[in-house]
């Protein structure tokens, strides 16, 4: 099957997702969103695939939303319908395999925000970060104020999406924003590969129960948490 | 602005810094100025941001009568709707370091420490650290200050992800004031549901937060800075005129 804004390779155990709209700077329109959540969709049910690597095939990973959509919705009870009954980002967050991203150039807004829904991130040098959207009078929608303070501390979470500072790939592997940082990209995607991999020889259900547990250990009742280990240990 | 007895109110772009008219401060003694202050700061609509201004060191101190145990002032604190930040110079202890925790952007000098000694005195937090520090520093930091009275300097500070920046001390307050100016060249709107979806989720399950930022989004739809911002986005213009409507 092909896709318009995406590229979609099975190999192995492994599903590669690149953002194919260079000519967009792979901002994310309505089009693409729905192709990626239907890939989700399919992988999701599909036994062989273990892992879910997101990467781009242009300069930078992905600027966001893709701003020339706004302003033209019909109204903003349907708006908010769409957002919120089609919303990809809910969908990744609630993937149960694991995910890859592959960042370079600059990641916005959105692109930013998928990265936070990955569980890996491996970045080239040149990557940037930066979440504009209150400079612009809008408010992060992809689950950008609920990730970031599951992944990094609550003074970082407010510097980037409150006062919209840039971030470069040092700052982000020493705040905890990012796995791997490497000056080579080349080398850099054969280790996502490798990592890929390494992950894959794990059997699917163990590493699903793992993911589960790990995600629920942010969700604040600790409790509760506890107990779903306890289940889950006993059934593996 | 001169109707606070123990704040001084300096007006800014948008904007107010706040300081303490002393140093050495009771806690009940400004508890009903704090109280108005955050009314008034939340139902002005020309302050966008507000920054507290504690160069010059901050020290609160507990009534020698024990009625101020009763008066939070974290709790005044958190209650402000709108982007706060903070210098901060010298040593914060007990409630004061309490007293800057719920704020969202902290600048320290390099001379700053922090400390939290209740526990040496038999005594323990009650304005809100127990509950504010482990989601800042994380459980094990915050275990180490409070349980075992363990100070640290601003070097530890920036590290643990208290402080977002650390500075010479002659630098602190123009740092902070360019980072004032800085927030409040954005979307006043968009600045407030920010921090109230960021302050949700620390709380809440995150699919729910999700769809608590899409309905704070949705509402921000309809204002006129976010029309006029795409708008602009659109035309190539410039879009730093916004009007918090």
């Amino acid at each position: 099957m092909s896709w318009k804004y995406i590229k979609y390779n099975k190999k192995n155990n492994f599903a590669h997702v690149e953002f194919d709209n260079s000519s967009k700077k792979n901002s994310f329109n309505l089009i693409m969103r729905e192709e990626i959540k239907e890939v989700i969709n399919a992988i999701t049910i599909d036994d062989d695939i273990k892992v879910l690597i997101f990467s781009s095939n242009s300069d930078n990973f992905s600027s966001g939303a893709d701003l020339s959509e706004f302003n033209t919705f019909p109204s903003i009870v349907k708006s908010n319908q769409i957002s919120k009954y089609k919303n990809l980002w809910i969908d990744l967050y609630q993937f149960e395999k694991p995910i890859i991203s592959l960042t370079k150039g600059w990641a916005i807004g959105s692109g930013f925000e998928l990265l936070m829904l990955s569980d890996f991130v491996f970045a080239h040098t040149s990557s940037k970060f930066l979440m504009p959207e209150v400079q612009w009078s809008l408010m992060p929608i992809s689950g950008g104020t609920q990730t970031f303070v599951n992944k990094i501390k609550n003074l970082y979470v407010k510097e980037i999406l409150l006062f919209s500072e840039k971030i470069d790939a040092y700052k982000a592997l020493k705040i905890g924003l990012i796995n791997y940082i490497s000056e080579d990209y080349s080398e850099l995607s054969n280790q996502v590969f490798k990592y890929a991999e390494k992950i894959s020889s794990i059997d699917t259900a163990r590493l699903i129960k793992i993911k589960k547990l790990l995600n629920f250990s942010t969700e604040k009742n600790i409790y509760f948490g506890k107990r779903l280990e306890e289940i889950y240990s006993r059934s593996l | 602005m001169n109707k606070y007895n123990f704040f001084k109110i300096k007006k800014y772009k948008k904007s107010i810094v706040i300081s303490f008219s002393e140093n050495n401060i009771k806690a009940d003694d400004i508890y009903y100025d704090l109280n108005l202050l955050v009314d008034d700061i939340n139902f002005d609509d020309n302050i966008w941001a507000v920054a507290f201004d504690f160069s010059k060191g901050l020290n609160i101190q507990n009534a020698a009568d024990g009625k101020s145990i009763y008066l939070s002032l974290t709790e005044l604190v958190m209650n402000i709707k709108k982007p706060t930040l903070c210098a901060i110079n010298g040593q914060i202890i007990n409630r004061a370091f309490e007293f800057i925790l719920p704020m969202d952007y902290r600048i320290c000098s390099d001379s700053s420490s922090f400390a939290m000694t209740q526990i040496l005195d038999s005594n323990i937090q009650f304005d809100g650290a127990t509950q504010l520090l482990p989601r800042i520093i994380g459980l094990n930091k915050a275990k180490e200050m409070i349980m075992f009275g363990v100070g640290i300097n601003s070097e530890e500070a920036i590290s643990f992800g208290l402080v977002n920046i650390v500075t010479n001390e002659d630098k602190v307050m123009n740092l902070m004031i360019e980072k004032l100016l800085k927030i409040v060249s954005f979307s006043p709107l968009a600045t407030q549901y920010t921090k109230e979806a960021i302050n949700f989720g620390n709380e809440t399950p995150t699919v729910e937060g999700m769809k608590m930022e899409n309905d704070l989004s949705s509402i921000l739809l309809s204002s006129k800075d976010r029309i006029q911002a795409i708008n602009s986005f659109k035309n190539k213009k410039s879009r730093r005129n916004f009007k918090g409507k």
